[in-house]
């Protein structure tokens, strides 16, 4: 299991994609919660359960041109949000707040996952 | 420096070629742009109800179908002046953007009200499963396949968007989402970008089949092409044909194949992305694994898959899911009822051929917009072999889901089910032989492509809209619908005319619906109908409402189920029994109480 403590920014390489969604995975969750306006609740939402997780997960595989990365990324990310929320209702545990810092999670793991590998 | 020298100075510099080639299609997209804008301001001028046989086609007015041929025009003559070129590709997106919107989005130009009773039951049941925080399977078939609803009903609580709002345009949504997939899988066929555009403009005119309403199986149709895509470029394997069917030289050829990636570790990580889709597919909808399930074996057996194990593990998904959380669904309905070629073919065609005559001119319509387009492929197929290409993809794509046409009935969906699986492969080798093999495109060529075109334009806005009679909803029967949840005591059963009805949105798990078409079916009538209606009400302890609207009525009416004076005669009738009583009326809908059985 890999600890976030040992992971000194300073060594990291200058990977501000990587850096801007760690933010993201974190920030995203954390608004959401808070219960922004319209329209920006409705732009995070879609940006969390849309897009970032499956965009840091398909960093991770290497895919690299632009319109297949944008394309497989709202996929999985779709696909990531249905397996959390579906498996959150079979577990009797559901909660959207839940599913949406589960999706941060995933989301926070993946970017670290991957800055890890580049060091 | 002489003058001239100055004057080349301060002149602008004409543009390099590629730079040229850039704006290329600027022209056509303004042109495309703005025939779009008149179509989607002739759609509006549309008033409900719809009172044609022949849905939206009769009411929409001329300068819609102006702006459908034009918009086609400005697409085919961007693609004869080289606007697909690469460097100005985004014209042919911008055009191909606009007739999504347009040809998707007509009916949500013309009312905001979301179009077709299922869409409205599909929010219920992500509502239901949210504010009960848990699964019930025994609910019925949806609660067994709940993933999609699952995804609906959290977007819809985390964003703070009522999941009734994201029916009017999920159409152009799930539009957009599935082109965006294809042109991923058209990519990995071919790298000709003409043949790129054209195969997505004829898939978006081919689909009148009206399943990208926000749906299952909408979400599962985008997760099925992605995997396709990513089965045909990073998963992908290099092969020729077998030289023969021995067994022993088909080991050698089946080994000789070779990755088209040689990226082990994007393979190994695309491989897992693909396991996660697979997963959200085989927890969202009943039909769409299988037929990825045929799509991948099709694809092994070609020798052009290098992951073979995935259909394997698909497979295994499948009779797990089957096994456990579909189990309690599966007891009451066997997989394999209703199979059969001939048990498919008449509840997926003979029983559709009925109704009024202008229903009827409607699936005939269906009948050729899609023949049209299976006989161009056909046209196609025969044209690339003819020019020594061996690529057995797009044939074999084009052809697994017929596989499961005998299988299953479907609820009597099976062959539209089957038309939209083939329709992104038969587009494609349509698009082969409209194009033919010139590297040029002459003017008759282009002309021809454009007659194609806006027929088949024509053709689908008829097809997809011409049930508009019934599942266009007036804001009267949405308000019906209101008035019947807010007098329908908890657990009363629920009765409406027939399936279009703007209801079950809300306390699904609540109210059990059914319906006098339902009940009655085409052997009851009369006395026996209201006989069947009643009981069903006075059954329940709560006793039942029954909501008999315009919209319920043309659908039985124009399916040929009933007549219009049996409707009438049958309400006339109800409203007459002792315990019936009239509480609300509008000019669209009436809803009456049937008081329960007393003991």
């Amino acid at each position: 299991m890999y600890d976030v403590r040992q992971l000194d920014v300073r060594r990291l390489p200058a990977d501000r994609t990587g850096l801007t969604l760690l933010g993201l995975g974190v920030l995203c969750p954390l608004l959401l919660l808070a219960s922004p306006p319209q329209p920006l609740r409705a732009i995070l939402a879609i940006a969390m359960m849309g897009f970032l997780p499956g965009y840091a997960l398909v960093r991770l595989t290497g895919l690299s041109e632009w319109f297949v990365v944008l394309v497989v990324s709202v996929a999985v990310s779709l696909s990531l949000s249905t397996a959390v929320s579906m498996g959150l209702l079979y577990a009797s545990v559901w909660s959207w707040q839940l599913s949406v810092g589960l999706l941060g999670l995933v989301a926070v793991a993946a970017v670290v996952a991957q800055m890890r590998r580049t060091t | 420096m002489t003058s001239a020298e100055a004057l080349a100075m301060i002149r602008p510099h004409p543009p390099a070629p590629h730079q040229r080639r850039r704006w290329a299609g600027a022209p056509y997209v303004v042109v495309g742009l703005l025939a779009a804008v008149v179509a989607a301001l002739a759609a509006r001028t549309v008033t409900l109800p719809v009172n044609s046989d022949l849905g939206l086609v009769q009411t929409l007015p001329p300068a819609y179908w102006v702006g459908m041929v034009v918009l086609n025009g400005a697409f085919v003559l961007a693609l004869g002046s080289g606007a697909h070129h690469r460097t100005s590709q985004w014209a042919m997106a911008t055009l191909l953007g606009a007739l999504v919107v347009t040809l998707y989005g007509s009916a949500s130009f013309a009312s905001s009200t979301t179009r077709g009773e299922v869409a409205w039951r599909h929010v219920g049941i992500a509502e239901s499963l949210v504010n009960s925080g848990q699964v019930t399977a025994q609910a019925d078939a949806y609660f067994s396949w709940p993933g999609f609803f699952a995804l609906i009903g959290t977007f819809s609580r985390a964003s703070g968007v009522q999941a009734l709002d994201l029916t009017p345009w999920a159409p152009v949504v799930n539009g957009l989402l599935w082109l965006a997939a294809l042109a991923l899988v058209v990519r990995a066929l071919t790298s000709d970008t003409r043949r790129i555009w054209l195969t997505l403009w004829v898939f978006c005119l081919g689909n009148w089949i009206d399943q990208d309403y926000l749906s299952p199986q909408a979400f599962g149709f985008f997760l099925y092409l992605v995997l396709i895509a990513l089965l045909l470029t990073v998963l992908s394997a290099r092969a020729g044909l077998p030289p023969s069917w021995r067994p022993s030289e088909l080991r050698v050829w089946w080994r000789a194949r070779t990755p088209e990636e040689p990226d082990r570790r994007l393979r190994v990580g695309v491989l897992l992305l693909c396991v996660l889709l697979c997963v959200a597919m085989v927890a969202s909808h009943q039909l769409t694994p299988f037929m990825l399930l045929v799509a991948l074996l099709a694809l092994v057996l070609v020798g052009r898959s290098w992951a073979p194990g995935l259909p394997v593990l698909l497979g295994l998904m499948l009779a797990i899911w089957l096994a456990y959380p579909a189990s309690s669904y599966l007891v009451g309905h066997p997989p394999l009822r209703d199979t059969g070629l001939g048990a498919a073919t008449a509840a997926g065609v003979i029983e559709r051929l009925g109704g009024t005559p202008g229903h009827e001119q409607v699936v005939h319509v269906r009948i050729v917009v899609t023949a049209v387009i299976w006989v161009l492929a056909a046209a196609g197929a025969r044209f690339v072999w003819k020019r020594g290409s061996r690529d057995l993809r797009p044939m074999a794509l084009a052809l697994t889901p017929f596989v499961l046409f005998p299988a299953q009935s479907y609820g009597g969906e099976i062959l539209l089910r089957v038309a939209l699986f083939a329709l992104p492969f038969m587009a494609y080798l349509a698009a082969e032989v409209l194009l033919g093999g010139d590297r040029r495109l002459r003017l008759t060529r282009l002309a021809t492509i454009g007659v194609v075109c806006s027929l088949l334009a024509v053709g689908s806005v008829t097809a997809r809209y011409g049930n508009a009679r019934f599942d266009m909803f007036t804001p009267a029967e949405v308000q019906a619908t209101q008035r019947l949840y807010a007098v329908a005591p908890p657990d009363a059963t629920l009765i409406s005319g027939a399936h279009p009805t703007p209801w079950r949105y809300r306390d699904y798990l609540q109210h059990r619906a059914l319906t006098v078409g339902d009940l009655c079916g085409p052997r009851h009538t009369g006395v026996a109908c209201i006989k069947a209606v009643v009981g069903a009400a006075r059954r329940n302890t709560e006793g039942g409402l029954v909501m008999l609207s315009r919209a319920s009525k043309s659908a039985l009416v124009l399916q040929g189920l009933m007549t219009s004076q049996a409707f009438d005669d049958f309400e006339v009738a109800l409203a007459r029994r002792v315990g019936v009583e009239l509480v609300y009326q509008n000019p669209d809908a009436r809803i009456y109480r049937i008081e329960p059985t007393r003991v």
